[in-house]
C-alpha cells in the first residue's frame, strides 16, 4: 500500500491570506490525534502522523483498515448516535484505549467521519468548578445591567476557570472591525482594552470558520505542525478541517499572536442572530491546554453572553434613552416665549446636542443661523443640508455616520463632521447633529505609545490601530435608536415651536400691513377727491375755452390752422379728463360692498346688448349669446361694468377685414370649469400675442399706441378688479391675427 | 322789468366769465328779458335777491366753495321763508354719487355737472329759464339737469 500526505502547500503571506484555504490545511496541532473514515465502508482514510504516540501503533498501519479492528469501546454506537443527530453536530465523549483515557471529538466532513482525540486531562475538583461557575452565570443576570458590564463579568469568571493570563471579549462593529469589550488579565500584563482592530485582522474565510466552529484552541503557538496521510488508493485529495478542533491555523496567525509574545489560545465565538458577534479570545504567555470539560465550559459561557445580547441591548437602549430624553424635557421644559429669543435661548444648552450624543447642532430657522457645540462652518453646514435634502426620505430625516465616504467625490466638506443626523423642520428650515469621527472618541485603556510591537515586519496590536484608524476613517459612531428618537421627539417640539413663532410674526406683519393698507386707502380717498375735483377742473375748462373759440370762429376771428390746434388741445384734455374718470370709478370698486345676488348671467347680458345696441350696430358687430350661461352671484351694476368694458374691448380692436362677432358662452371644457362658472367672451379681432396673456390687465397696460386705439388703458384692469371682488378671476387669451378670448370666472358657491 | 332773473354763485372767475358768456349767447337772451347776477358768495346773493323784482328766479349753486359750501347755502336756502321755494340748480364739475344725493336731499330741483362744451352750457342755461319749476318737478332719473338738455 502507498501512502501520501494531504498537506497544503501553497505560500501563504500577508498579501495573499484573505485567500488562504485555512480550511484544508492538511495539518493539525500535535496535541491530539486525528484519523477519519469513509462513513460507509468505515475505513480509515486519513490519520495523522502522530498517531504513534499516543496509541502506539503506526498509520500506516491503520490507514485502508477498518476503524472497529483497531479500538475496544463500541466506536458504531458512537457513530450511529452522530449520524442520527443534526448535520455539522459535534459528539463527545472519553474512552479507555491503549491504555489511556481519552477525549474524543466525532464529526462529519463530507463523505468522511472525522476523529480527533486528546489525553484527558482532568482537575482537581472539576466538578465543584463546573458547578460554581454555573451558579456564578446566574447571578450576573442580576448583578449587572448592561452588556458591558456582563461581559467584564463573565470574563472574570473564564479567566477563573481556565487560569489564561488574559480573558477578552471582542465585540465586532457591522463592518467586523474589533474592539476589546471586556478583559480580565494578570495584573502585571498591559491591558488590551478598548483597543481596536480592522476586520482585516480576521480575514473572511476565518470569521466563516468561526461561525462554523465556534471553539478553537492552540495550546502551543511554536508547534510542530502534524500532517495528515491517506493511502493512494483512497483517492482522498484534501480533507476538509472546518470543525476541527484540532486543525492547524494559519502560519499567520500564529506569526501574529507569536509577535505578541502569546504562547497560547482558546477562541469562543459569539454567534448572535447567525452572524458572528465576537469572540472570547484567552490568551497565555506560555503553553496550555485544556480539558473538554472546561472548554465546554467556556462555551457555555459564550452561549450566556449571546443568549443575554438581545436584553442586554434593550437595556442599554433603554439606558441611553433615559439619558438623552433627560435633555430633551430640560429643554422643552423651559417657559418659551413665541418669538425668536426662544430659539436662542435654547440653543444656548448644551442639552440641545446631548439629547442625541452628538458632538455639535445647528439649524437654520427663518433665515437665522443658530449653533451650538463643534460644528462646521455655516457655508458647510448648508452644503450638508443641500446633499442630505436630496437624499432624504419621508419624512424628512437623515441618520448617517459615513458622509465622507458616500459624498464626498462632490465635496471635501465632510471629513471633519462624519456623522449627521438631519431633520426637515419645513421647507425653508432644518436642524442638524454632527458627530466628529470615530478615531477622535476612541478610548484607550492605556497609552497606545506603549503598545506591543515586537515585529516591525508583522502584525501587531500598535499596527492594527493604525490600520483601524484607517477602516473607521471618515466616520462617526453610528446613530442609536434612541437617540435618533430623542431627536425626533425634540425636533417635533422645535417645529411646533417655530410655527407658532413664525405665525406670531405673520400675526405682527399682518397687523402692521392692515394699519400701512388703512392709511393708503385714506390716501387713496384724498387722491380720489383731487381726481374729482382739483384734476378734472382745469381740464373742463381747458375744454370750455377752447370750445368758446371754436364755437365762435367768426367773432373772435379764429384761423383754420388755430381751430386744429385748439381741436386737438381740447381733445387732449377731454382724453385725461376720461382718465381722471376711469380712476376714479376704479377706485371706487374697492369701496363698494352691495351684497353678491344671484343674477341670471343670460338675462345681463342681454341687458348689455340692449344697452348698446346703437353701438354694435355702428361697428357691424353682432354678439352670440349662449342660452346656457350659468348662474352666478354677484354685484350686478359692477358685473354690467366688467361686461361691457369686454365687449367694449372687442369692438374697439376688431379687425377691419370682417365684421365682429362675439361669441358669449358657458365654457364647460374650461380647466377650472370645475371649481368655476365660466363665461367666455371669444372675438375675432385683431387678438393679440401670447406674451401678453397677463400685461392687458395691468392698469394702464396697453399694448397699443394712443393713436392707433383710443382708450384710457383701465377697462381691463378695471374687469380684473371687478372679478376679484366676485372672489373669480379673469384670463386673456389672444391669438394674433385670429380673436382674443376673455374668461369670467365665477366661483360656484356663494 | 324783466321776465327773468339769474343767480350764479360761483367763486371761480373763470367759471363766471364762462357762464356770463354763455347766457348772452343763448336765443332767449335780450337785456330786457334776461337779467344775471353773479354772486361771489352767499351774502351779495341775499342782498341781489331781496332786490330782484322778476317774476322768475333761478338760482345756478357752485358746490365747491372755500368757508361755505353750496350744501351749506342750499340748506339756509330752503330753512328761510322767503326763499325755501326758490329753484336751486347745484351745479358742480363732480359726477360723484354723493354730491348728488346731498343735493337731492338739501331740496335742490335739479343738479347740473359743469359741461365741457360751451355749446352744452348754453343749452343748459337756455333750459333752465325755460323751465316752469312750479309744475315741473325733477322725476328721479332726471335729477342730473345735463340730461333734459340732450
Amino acid at each position: 500500500m502507498k501512502f501520501k500526505d494531504i498537506v497544503n502547500r501553497d505560500i501563504v503571506n500577508l498579501e495573499n491570506c484573505e485567500d488562504e484555504a485555512i480550511h484544508i490545511p492538511g495539518l493539525i496541532q500535535p496535541q491530539g490525534f486525528l484519523l477519519s473514515i469513509n462513513n460507509k465502508s468505515k475505513i480509515v482514510n486519513v490519520c495523522s502522523e502522530n498517531i504513534g504516540s499516543f496509541l502506539g501503533i503506526d498509520y500506516k498501519s491503520i490507514l485502508g483498515q477498518e476503524i472497529d479492528k483497531f479500538f475496544k469501546f463500541n466506536i458504531l454506537g458512537h457513530l450511529n448516535e452522530l449520524n442520527q443527530g443534526s448535520p455539522g453536530q459535534k459528539i463527545t465523549f472519553s474512552e479507555e484505549c491503549f491504555g489511556s483515557s481519552f477525549a474524543f471529538t466525532i464529526h462529519e466532513s463530507g463523505d468522511n467521519i472525522v476523529f480527533e482525540g486528546e489525553k484527558s486531562l482532568v482537575g482537581p475538583d472539576k466538578e465543584a468548578g463546573l458547578y460554581n461557575s454555573s451558579k456564578k452565570l446566574l447571578s450576573y443576570i442580576e448583578d449587572t445591567n448592561n452588556l458591558k458590564d456582563l461581559c467584564n463579568s463573565v470574563a472574570i469568571a473564564i479567566k477563573d476557570i481556565t487560569d489564561y493570563d488574559r480573558v477578552m471579549i471582542y465585540k465586532f462593529d457591522k463592518e467586523y472591525n474589533g474592539e476589546v469589550y471586556a478583559e480580565s488579565k494578570e495584573n502585571h500584563l498591559e491591558p488590551f482594552l478598548g483597543l481596536h482592530y480592522p476586520h482585516t485582522d480576521i480575514p473572511r474565510q476565518a470569521r466563516e470558520l468561526y461561525t462554523k466552529n465556534l471553539l478553537r484552541i492552540i495550546g502551543d503557538v511554536k508547534y510542530q505542525p502534524v500532517k495528515l496521510y491517506t493511502y493512494a488508493e483512497s483517492k482522498l485529495e484534501t480533507l476538509n478541517l472546518s470543525l476541527s478542533v484540532l486543525r492547524s491555523v494559519s502560519p499567520i496567525h500564529l506569526q501574529y499572536l507569536e509577535n505578541m509574545g502569546v504562547g497560547a489560545t482558546l477562541t469562543v465565538s459569539l454567534i448572535h442572530k447567525g452572524k458572528l458577534w465576537g469572540l472570547i479570545a484567552c490568551h497565555h504567555y506560555s503553553p496550555k491546554y485544556l480539558s473538554q470539560e472546561v472548554r465546554n465550559s467556556v462555551k457555555l459561557h459564550g452561549h450566556f453572553i449571546t443568549s443575554q445580547i438581545d436584553v442586554r441591548i434593550l437595556n442599554e437602549q433603554y439606558e441611553v434613552s433615559g439619558q438623552v430624553n433627560k435633555h430633551v424635557d430640560s429643554l422643552v421644559s423651559h417657559d418659551l416665549a413665541f418669538d425668536r429669543s426662544s430659539i436662542k435661548k435654547m440653543f444656548q444648552h448644551d442639552s440641545i446636542y446631548r439629547l442625541s450624543n452628538s458632538d455639535g447642532v445647528a439649524a437654520l430657522i427663518g433665515g437665522d443661523f443658530y449653533f451650538r457645540g463643534l460644528v462646521p462652518e455655516r457655508h458647510i453646514v448648508e452644503r450638508y443640508s443641500e446633499v442630505l435634502k436630496e437624499n432624504s426620505d419621508y419624512p424628512h430625516m437623515v441618520a448617517i455616520s459615513d458622509m465622507p465616504r458616500i459624498y464626498n467625490q462632490k465635496s471635501e466638506d465632510f471629513t471633519m463632521f462624519p456623522g449627521a443626523l438631519f431633520h426637515v423642520l419645513d421647507s425653508e428650515n432644518y436642524i442638524i447633529w454632527f458627530r466628529v469621527p470615530t478615531v477622535q472618541t476612541i478610548t484607550w485603556a492605556g497609552d497606545p505609545k506603549k503598545s506591543i510591537e515586537k515585529d516591525k515586519n508583522g502584525l501587531s496590536p500598535r499596527k492594527s490601530f493604525e490600520s483601524y484608524v484607517q477602516n473607521v476613517k471618515d466616520t462617526s459612531k453610528p446613530w442609536l435608536i434612541p437617540e435618533i428618537n430623542a431627536a425626533q421627539k425634540f425636533k417635533v417640539f422645535l417645529q411646533n415651536l417655530v410655527r407658532s413663532i413664525i405665525t406670531n410674526e405673520d400675526k405682527e406683519r399682518q397687523r402692521i400691513l392692515s394699519e400701512h393698507l388703512k392709511a393708503v386707502n385714506t390716501e387713496l380717498d384724498n387722491i380720489s377727491w383731487i381726481s374729482t375735483h382739483d384734476l378734472q377742473e382745469p381740464l373742463r375748462k381747458i375744454r370750455m375755452m377752447a370750445s368758446v373759440l371754436l364755437e365762435n370762429k367768426e367773432k373772435y376771428n379764429v384761423s383754420e390752422i388755430l381751430v386744429n390746434r385748439i381741436g386737438r388741445m381740447a381733445k387732449s384734455a377731454e382724453r385725461m379728463q376720461t382718465l381722471v374718470k376711469n380712476i376714479l370709478q376704479y377706485n371706487q370698486t374697492n369701496t363698494a360692498l352691495e351684497k353678491f345676488e344671484e343674477i341670471n348671467s343670460y338675462n345681463l347680458m342681454l341687458e348689455v346688448q340692449e344697452e348698446i345696441k346703437d353701438n354694435l350696430l355702428d361697428h357691424e358687430a353682432t354678439l352670440h349669446i349662449d342660452k346656457k350661461l350659468p348662474k352666478i352671484y354677484g354685484i350686478p351694476f359692477l358685473l354690467r361694468q366688467c361686461l361691457l368694458n369686454v365687449i367694449n374691448n372687442s369692438l374697439k380692436f376688431k379687425n377691419n377685414k370682417r365684421d365682429v362677432v362675439i361669441e358669449i358662452f358657458n365654457d364647460l371644457e374650461d380647466e377650472k370649469s370645475d371649481l368655476y362658472s365660466v363665461i367666455a367672451l371669444k372675438d375675432n379681432g385683431i387678438g393679440f400675442d401670447k406674451e401678453h396673456n397677463e400685461k392687458i390687465f395691468k392698469i394702464f397696460g396697453r399694448l397699443h399706441s394712443v393713436s392707433e386705439y383710443e382708450g384710457t388703458g383701465i377697462g381691463l384692469a378695471f374687469c380684473k378688479k371687478i372679478m376679484l371682488k366676485h372672489n373669480g378671476l379673469i384670463r386673456a387669451e389672444g391669438i394674433k391675427d385670429v380673436g382674443a378670448t376673455i374668461r369670467l370666472y365665477f366661483p360656484k358657491t356663494k | 322789468m324783466n321776465k327773468y332773473s339769474v343767480f350764479y354763485i360761483e367763486d371761480d372767475e373763470d367759471d363766471m366769465l364762462i357762464f356770463e358768456d354763455a347766457l348772452l349767447s343763448i336765443p332767449e337772451y335780450n337785456e330786457q328779458s334776461v337779467k344775471l347776477y353773479i354772486c361771489e358768495n352767499g351774502y351779495n346773493f341775499l342782498k341781489f335777491i331781496e332786490k330782484d323784482e322778476a317774476e322768475n328766479k333761478i338760482v345756478f349753486l357752485d358746490i365747491n366753495m372755500p368757508a361755505k359750501s353750496g350744501f351749506d347755502y342750499l340748506r339756509e336756502l330752503r330753512t328761510d321763508q322767503n326763499l325755501k321755494n326758490l329753484p336751486v340748480v347745484t351745479y358742480s364739475t363732480s359726477y360723484d354719487r354723493n354730491f348728488i344725493n346731498k343735493s337731492r336731499e338739501l331740496g335742490a330741483n335739479y343738479y347740473a355737472i359743469k359741461p365741457s362744451k360751451f355749446g352744452d352750457l348754453t343749452k343748459l342755461i337756455s333750459k333752465a329759464i325755460r323751465i316752469d319749476f312750479d309744475r315741473e318737478t325733477a322725476p328721479p332719473n332726471d335729477f342730473i339737469f345735463n340730461l333734459l338738455v340732450q
